[in-house]
Formats: structure tokens, sequence, C-alpha cells
């Protein structure tokens, strides 16, 4: 069953169709990359579906519930949650504050409840800080709970991202570009992680890569972007022997000739 | 459920005892001692409250408000005319004042706050001229540019540490709910804020509300407190007082702005009375440029905490009683001071 399906989508920022006539779904519980060339419109799209724009036309089905129109906090709250490609961590909170943050929606408690710190206020605070702290502990990010976001190794960060967002309770996660920045090693890892976590917490995740190896070894199923269209799908093998993706990528054998 | 009510409970308790003890500390001063220190204390616990207000929405959220005494003006005016044309209690009006302010602060908040860092400083300045313009031009209702005279005295010092203690008990409290988290969200990075579910719009309004409620207290207090209001009182600079006194406590701590007013409301007094009694040891040169240079030595202050703390005189933290009690105990045992928030760790 697919969870996310986007039919048509166009965007333009006045003369420019930075996204034309995309379709293309996700199922539940799989792993989706979205590869492409820069430029290609990639990050354009998480931007469509988590509300941060409005598309020019078409259509973004989350769960058969329409995200058009929604704004990026609402569609967070519906269990769709990314993460960004230039992390966006609150930099100056230690990492536990920083998932604490993000479970806030576990905590429905009003404004009254947390000015005069009610029995339903702690009831929720103690769940929520329950919540984060198993969080921290199933991602390996304990140790450091107390540390200043923006104090942390690159890669720790990435990590701390991706707690954050789980901390919502998501069901699909979309990750923007992962493994920007990261070294082999840290690429195994992460894609081992990608894996982890989908099982752990049985989410489907849709993934940008601009590393093609990560992207090939992670996803189940690949879309590839190349000036806003729809270029090829399908299976990591199908993508890798896709003559137009190789185009794409390396250019066309006469003019790849002249350099 | 039942660990929780205690828990609940046990919060109601601290309340109830600081305020007690709040209130029979500030009788008994306004007592014993003599008025100019009891009138000094009390305006120290209004600024104290109108500087949490404007910390609420700028160090905690991060919306820079440069229309802080607007409110002021419109809880303080609120109050005294309900009081003197209508004979409502104080406490009735007292609160009137609060929520009219907190009102204004929806409408001005609700389409302003779309606006980010400068342009939101403007268009809240500007909200402020406006008040101003209002009341000397409603002569009628709030005396205009003659001032509103015989407001009622009701701002006893136990009245105002009351406030105070008050406020700082719900603040705090609000500080460390998901309320206080999601103010703070906003503040860090408002598209991290969003992608995590926070409606940045509600938070910030919903500061700005609060701030404004707390700044109409200050106003309300402040007219009750003078017996006289006029539009003069809430010029720019009254903000730029709360702007001061929350910065030189440091930007996020509530008990940081409560140093802050301590200090900001005492600098020109210590330097009007150390003129004095300069003067009576017949040194009236040194006594003249105290009188009149203060204002120079309170620039100084502010550059030389911009040098040596440039987070504010509290850095962030709060002033609680473990962190006096260990910085007491490493006093007296002169093991050096370990625990005092230090300034390496904030660059």
């Amino acid at each position: 069953m697919a969870v996310l399906e986007v039919r048509n989508l166009t965007i333009r920022f006045g003369g420019l169709v930075a996204v034309n006539n995309v379709t293309l779904h996700v199922d539940e519980g799989k792993i989706v990359g979205l590869i492409g060339p820069n430029g290609a419109g990639k990050t354009t799209i998480f931007n469509l579906v988590t509300g941060v724009y409005n598309p020019t036309r078409g259509e973004i089905h989350y769960r058969g519930r329409s995200l058009v129109g929604m704004k990026p906090h609402q569609v967070a709250s519906l269990g769709v949650v990314r993460t960004f490609q230039n992390i966006r961590l609150f930099k100056n909170l230690t990492v536990y504050e920083n998932v604490r943050t993000a479970a806030h929606m576990g905590a429905k408690y009003s404004l009254l409840d947390g000015l005069f710190h009610t029995p339903r206020y702690h009831m929720y605070e103690s769940e929520i800080s329950e919540w984060s702290e198993n969080l921290l502990r199933l991602l390996k990010l304990d140790a450091r709970r107390a540390d200043i976001a923006s104090s942390l190794p690159y890669g720790v960060q990435r990590r701390l991202e991706i707690a954050r967002a789980l901390a919502l309770r998501p069901s699909l996660l979309l990750l923007d570009e992962p493994a920007a920045g990261m070294n082999p090693q840290e690429c195994r890892e992460l894609i081992s992680f990608i894996r982890e976590i989908r099982d752990m917490f049985g989410l489907t995740i849709f993934l940008i890569e601009h590393h093609m190896d990560v992207a090939m070894s992670v996803s189940e199923r690949m879309y590839v972007l190349n000036f806003g269209e729809l270029l090829a799908e399908g299976t990591p093998s199908e993508i890798q022997n896709d003559r137009r993706v190789i185009e794409a990528y390396l250019g066309e054998e006469e003019r790849d000739a002249q350099g | 459920m039942d660990g929780f009510r205690v828990k609940f409970i046990r919060g109601l308790g601290v309340l109830g005892l600081s305020a007690s003890v709040a209130w029979v500390l500030a009788s008994a001063i306004r007592a014993r001692l003599p008025n100019y220190i009891t009138g000094l204390l009390t305006v120290v616990a209004i600024n104290s409250v109108t500087a949490l207000g404007w910390n609420l929405v700028s160090g905690f959220t991060g919306q820079f408000n440069l229309g802080h005494a607007g409110f002021m003006a419109a809880g303080g005016y609120t109050s005294a005319i309900l009081m003197i044309r209508l004979k409502w209690p104080f406490p009735v009006s007292f609160i009137c004042g609060a929520a009219f302010a907190g009102f204004l602060g929806f409408l001005v908040g609700f389409p302003s706050l779309r606006l980010v860092g400068d342009y939101l400083a403007i268009v809240t300045l500007g909200f402020q001229y406006i008040i101003l313009a209002v009341l000397n031009n409603t002569t009628p209702l709030t005396g205009g540019g003659l001032g509103l005279a015989g407001v009622p005295f009701r701002t006893h010092l136990p009245t105002a540490t009351l406030t105070v203690v008050v406020t700082l008990w719900l603040l705090s409290n609000l500080v460390r709910s998901k309320q206080g988290r999601c103010f703070v969200a906003v503040k860090e990075d408002e598209i991290a804020a969003q992608s995590v579910g926070i409606n940045t719009t509600y938070y910030k309004v919903l500061a700005f509300i609060i701030s404004s409620m707390l700044a109409g207290l200050a106003g309300s207090l402040l007219g009750h407190f003078m017996m006289y209001l006029h539009p003069d009182i809430f010029n720019y600079l009254k903000t730029i007082e709360s702007v001061s006194m929350v910065i030189l406590g440091g930007l996020g701590s509530l008990t940081g702005s409560i140093v802050g007013a301590l200090c900001i409301t005492l600098v020109p007094e210590v330097f009007r009375n150390l003129a004095t009694f300069v003067a009576g040891f017949g040194l009236m040169r040194a006594s003249d440029f105290l009188r009149r240079g203060w204002m120079v030595f309170y620039a100084l202050l502010f550059v030389v905490m911009m040098l040596a703390r440039p987070r504010g005189l509290m850095g962030g933290r709060e002033l609680t009683w473990e962190g006096v009690r260990s910085f007491a105990a490493r006093l007296v045992t002169l093991r050096g001071v370990r625990g005092w928030p230090s300034s390496k760790s904030e660059t």
C-alpha cells in the first residue's frame, strides 16, 4: 500500500519550472531513494510534500489525505517528518533538550496546565521525558545527552537530527541527503543505521541521496530526477543500467569526448 | 496519578510559602524602614515585572519587541480609569488592565509577528507611538497631555512584591513546560521548529500576549504607585529601560531579569546618594560630576558587562537556592568559585 502518493506535481518559480509533472509513490515499510544531479528539484519535492511550498499543480496524498495547502507544522503533526540537507538543530540546546522539545506532541496538556504544573502536566511530562530518554538510548546518543548540539561532531549531529524527527513518532520519515559530508566509513554506518531505525520504529523512509553508492545500497526502489522531471524509476540494479540515467550523470558519449 | 498530584500540591506549596514570606518581609520593611527605601524597592518590584514580560517575548522567544512601554501605558491607564471613573475595586481593575494590554498584544502581535528581526522591532516601536498619540488626544478620558491625576494609591510594597513572586512562579513553570520549550525552539530555529510540528505563529502570538499582559500589570502598578499618569512616562526610553534590565541580567534568565531590574533601578540612586555624601565633605565639583555624569558610568557598566559577561550577569542561567548554597559554601572554604557561570563557555 502506498503511504505517500504524488501525482502530476508541478511547481513554477516565475519562469523556472523546478518540478514538472512528477508522479511517484512510496510504499509502506519501504526505503525509497530519490536521486538526481544538482538542481534537479529533489529538495523542492521534499519542500512540496512538507508544506514549505504550495504546488502550482498536482496532488500529494498521505494515507489518502491531501497534504496540499497544509502548513509545515500540520504535515509534521500528521506523522510526515523530515530532516534537512544542511542540518537544522536547536544549536544552543543540549542533545536531550533537542529531543524533548520535539516530543511536545506527546504532551497533551493546555496552557493552564503548563502555567500551574497540574497533575496532568506532571503525568505527560514524565511520559515524554521517558520517551526522550528511551530514544537517546536506542540511537546511542545517551552518552552525549548533556552536550550542546552545535558542539557535536558532524555525524552525531545528523543522528541527533534523525532522533529529533523520531521524537514525533512519525510513520513517514523524509531524509534529505543524510550522508552529505560523511566519509566512506560513516556512510557504511549510516546505511545500517537507516535500516535499523526503519525496523525498530516501523517506518517508511523516503530519502534524497547524492552519494550514489549509499543510495544504491540502502534503497529498495529509486526515482531519478533530472531538470525537474522524472527520468527513471525502479530497483537500484535497473537504475544502474538505465541508459538515460547514465547520460544524465555522465553526459552523452560525444559530449563526454570533448571533456 | 497520586505521585503527580503530590508534585502539583508541592508546587502550590512553594508558591504559598514564598508568597507569604515575601508578604511578611515586605510588610516589615514597609513598617520599619524609611519611606525612601520602601519606595525604591517598590520601583524595583514594578521594574522586575516589566523586565520579566520583555524577557519572555524577546529573551525566550527571540522576538525583538520595542513597544513594551506601549503595553504598560495601556494597562496603567485602563486600571486607573476604571478605578477613577467607574469606581471599580483595585483587584478587578488591576486584572482588567492586564487583560486589556494582553488583548492589544493579540491585535498587534497577530499581524506583525509574521515579520522578523528589525522589521518587527520597527512595527512594535510604531505601535508604541500610536498608543502615546491616542493617549495625548483623548483628553476627556485620559487627561491627554495634562496627565491623569488622582490615581488612587494602591501599590504598597507587599502588593508589588506579591505580584513579582506570583509572576516569577508562573513564568518559571511556563518555561519548564512544553510551551516554554516551544518558545525557545522558535528562537533557536523557526524552520526546524515547524519541521517538528511546532505552530510557530501560535507560540509567537502566545508569548507576545503573555508579555503584554505582564507589561500591563506593571503599568498598572506604576500608575497606582505614582498616583499620576502621563503619556511621556511611557516613551521609548521606558522600553529601553526594560531592554537594558534584561540584557544586563541575561536574556532567557528569569532571575536574571530581577537582578537586572535591581541593578538598573539602583544605579542612579546610588550615584545620587554618593553625590550628596561627597558634597558633605565640601567636594562640590566631584559631587556635581557624580550628579550629572552618572550616565557615563551607566554606559560604562554596560561596556564592561559586554566585555566580561557578554550574555548578561546570569548568562542565561537561573539563580537557584542550590546554586547560592554551593557558591556560599565555596566562598567559606575559599576553594575558588567554580559553580559561578563562567564566560569562557559562552563564545
